[in-house]
């Protein structure tokens, strides 16, 4: 019960902030705009026509088509990889003080005078913060999705999954953030080390190739590009995006960023309940 | 009589090297269950820490303690003690009953029980009427007597309280000096934190005077105030013959008081024996009490800790 109601008040101040009510008029909006342009006889016909693209041979251009899919396949995969960006860098900033501001001057104290174990604390509030932001894609996604199927009749499932990846992907962020206001008690250094960590596993890989090439002259994958691999490790969220397209779009899908996110969640907060633990204030 | 809370040879340092500050060193003392126990000091003093130490939120670096029968910061004895710290802010978006239910439960008390509690000291703190009231609408009084509230809810057996008369008014003080008094009476055991002297010379049973860190003094409120050897008699229809009768006793006379040097019972009999005989007539005698706040001083410019 003490941890429900640490989760309970992470929630209840998140929604104190008018960010997140902002957050889900703006969801609001969404679905409601999204309503209205499917009952356009021109969205309709072509959200469900299957996608062509133009291939030019030379001086011939070929239209090919992609047999099963429709317009709005694509269009659920643009909206979930802008959704997914969203909740890590904006949902990173709105939630990034739920810890922090645990450790303020006058609040700490009367905290840790109640019978409850410190780890619960840290793991109450980053339950609480990804709960606010589960619910915010979960609202949209479903909302969007009902009304693409209540207007179109397409009720394409794998719009669903959008919900746990971008979820996930959150929640991968969103444990460095933890980690890194435990360890700084600035919300926005933590926020921004985290972002700039989420953007170094994009980009860590072709940079490890790059300085490889440079420095050793290796045509192929050498010591740096291994080194960038096992960072690459280390970073949560990363391809997570990539998974879920192949999901949108009827691939096979690889699962491992999923699971491997799901471990560096557990191990960071962990690691984030264990500075706690042994901080004095 | 149990003991509530014991230390023994606390101490504690923040940074290290050359920016080393001793905020504790070598801290022993007792309470006793069903006592009202005063820790003074100057502002940085170290009386903050103690009780940080005490509830876990920093770490001793060496000596014993134990509250409630567990050590320093466990959290079967945080059950059983309610804190109201200094400077404590709540969420200003809940109200009052908001707080109150947060902190209850997080004090680990479930409904229906929970409502009760927050009825009762809802009422005991005097703010029952605001309860509905936003925090952010409080003043520093209302704001004190929340936290003295919330420092309740779990019905504790010990509570400690940081500063509780800081920024109150006079008759708020009152107030909260009577709470705890009832408290007492209903066999709590209050640990007071304060610079307030007259406050806690009035509602405390025993106190401790710390000093850059250390325990200068410990013992019961009117052994600490007692002036050794000087007695404070009324005496009426005096005159400066009956006075002459006793002059070598004498430390100081004002109107009817008359301030004597006894270093014995026998010598005091003696000064009255020798006053009544000249024709004074005795309408009381007490041993001469300083204040706390005298005490206080004295001790502070004596005490020998110095900085290190």
């Amino acid at each position: 019960m003490k941890f429900l109601a640490i989760i309970g008040g992470t929630i209840r101040e998140g929604f104190a902030r008018k960010t997140i009510l902002g957050m889900f008029i703006v969801s609001t909006a969404c679905i409601i705009i999204a309503v209205l342009l499917f009952q356009l006889n021109a969205v309709q016909s072509g959200l469900l026509a299957p996608p062509k693209v133009q291939v030019q041979h030379g001086s011939n251009v070929t239209t090919q088509q992609f047999a099963g899919l429709t317009v709005l396949d694509g269009v659920w995969t643009g909206i979930s990889m802008m959704l997914l960006l969203l909740c890590v860098f904006v949902g990173t900033f709105v939630t990034a003080s739920f810890v922090t501001s645990l450790m303020e001057k006058g609040t700490i104290d009367l905290y840790l005078s109640k019978p409850v174990p410190r780890w619960q604390y840290i793991v109450g509030r980053y339950t609480g913060g990804v709960l606010i932001i589960s619910a915010e894609v979960a609202y949209l996604i479903i909302g969007l999705w009902i009304a693409a199927g209540l207007s179109l009749g397409a009720w394409n499932p794998a719009f669903l999954w959008s919900i746990l990846f971008i979820t996930v992907a959150f929640a991968g962020i969103y444990s460095l953030v933890t980690l890194f206001g435990v360890l700084t008690r600035s919300s926005w250094f933590a926020a921004i080390i985290a972002l700039a960590i989420y953007i170094l596993g994009a980009v860590i890989i072709p940079l490890g190739l790059f300085l490889d090439r440079l420095l050793n002259g290796f045509s192929t994958e050498g010591i740096l590009t291994s080194v960038a691999k096992g960072i690459k490790y280390t970073i949560p969220s990363n391809s997570l995006g990539n998974s879920l397209a192949h999901i949108l779009v009827n691939k096979p899908a690889d699962l491992a960023p999923l699971f491997i996110t799901l471990g560096l969640i557990a191990i960071y907060v962990s690691l984030s309940s264990f500075a706690f633990s042994r901080k004095e204030f | 009589m149990d003991i509530a809370l014991a230390a023994d040879g606390i101490s504690k340092t923040y940074g290290k090297g050359s920016k080393a500050v001793h905020a504790l060193r070598d801290v022993s003392l007792s309470v006793s269950s069903g006592e009202i126990f005063g820790l003074l000091g100057k502002n940085g003093a170290g009386k903050t820490t103690f009780i940080k130490c005490v509830l876990g939120i920093v770490f001793t670096q060496s000596g014993q303690g134990s509250v409630l029968g567990y050590p320093f910061g466990s959290v079967h004895a945080k059950e059983r003690l309610g804190y109201l710290p200094e400077n404590h802010r709540y969420p200003l978006y809940l109200t009052g009953e908001q707080v109150l239910t947060y902190f209850g439960k997080l004090s680990g008390i479930s409904e229906p029980k929970l409502s009760q509690r927050i009825d009762e000291t809802l009422k005991i703190v005097g703010m029952a009427e605001w309860r509905k009231t936003k925090v952010r609408k409080y003043s520093k009084g209302m704001m004190q007597r929340l936290g003295l509230a919330q420092a309740l809810i779990n019905d504790p057996q010990l509570i400690i309280l940081d500063e509780p008369t800081d920024g109150v008014d006079p008759v708020g003080r009152k107030e909260i000096r009577e709470v705890l008094l009832h408290l007492k009476n209903e066999g709590k055991t209050i640990f007071l934190n304060s610079h307030l002297l007259s406050e806690v010379e009035r509602i405390s049973d025993r106190v401790a005077i710390m000093d850059l860190g250390k325990i200068v003094r410990e013992g019961r409120v009117e052994d600490l105030t007692k002036t050794e050897n000087i007695y404070e008699l009324r005496v009426s229809n005096i005159s400066p013959e009956i006075l002459s009768s006793i002059s070598s006793l004498i430390v100081r006379t004002d109107g009817t008081l008359v301030e004597i040097r006894c270093n014995s019972p026998e010598d005091l009999n003696l000064a009255m024996d020798h006053l009544r005989s000249a024709g004074g007539i005795i309408e009381s005698m007490a041993p001469k009490r300083s204040s706390l706040e005298d005490v206080f001083v004295d001790l502070i410019k004596t005490s020998n800790v110095t900085h290190v």
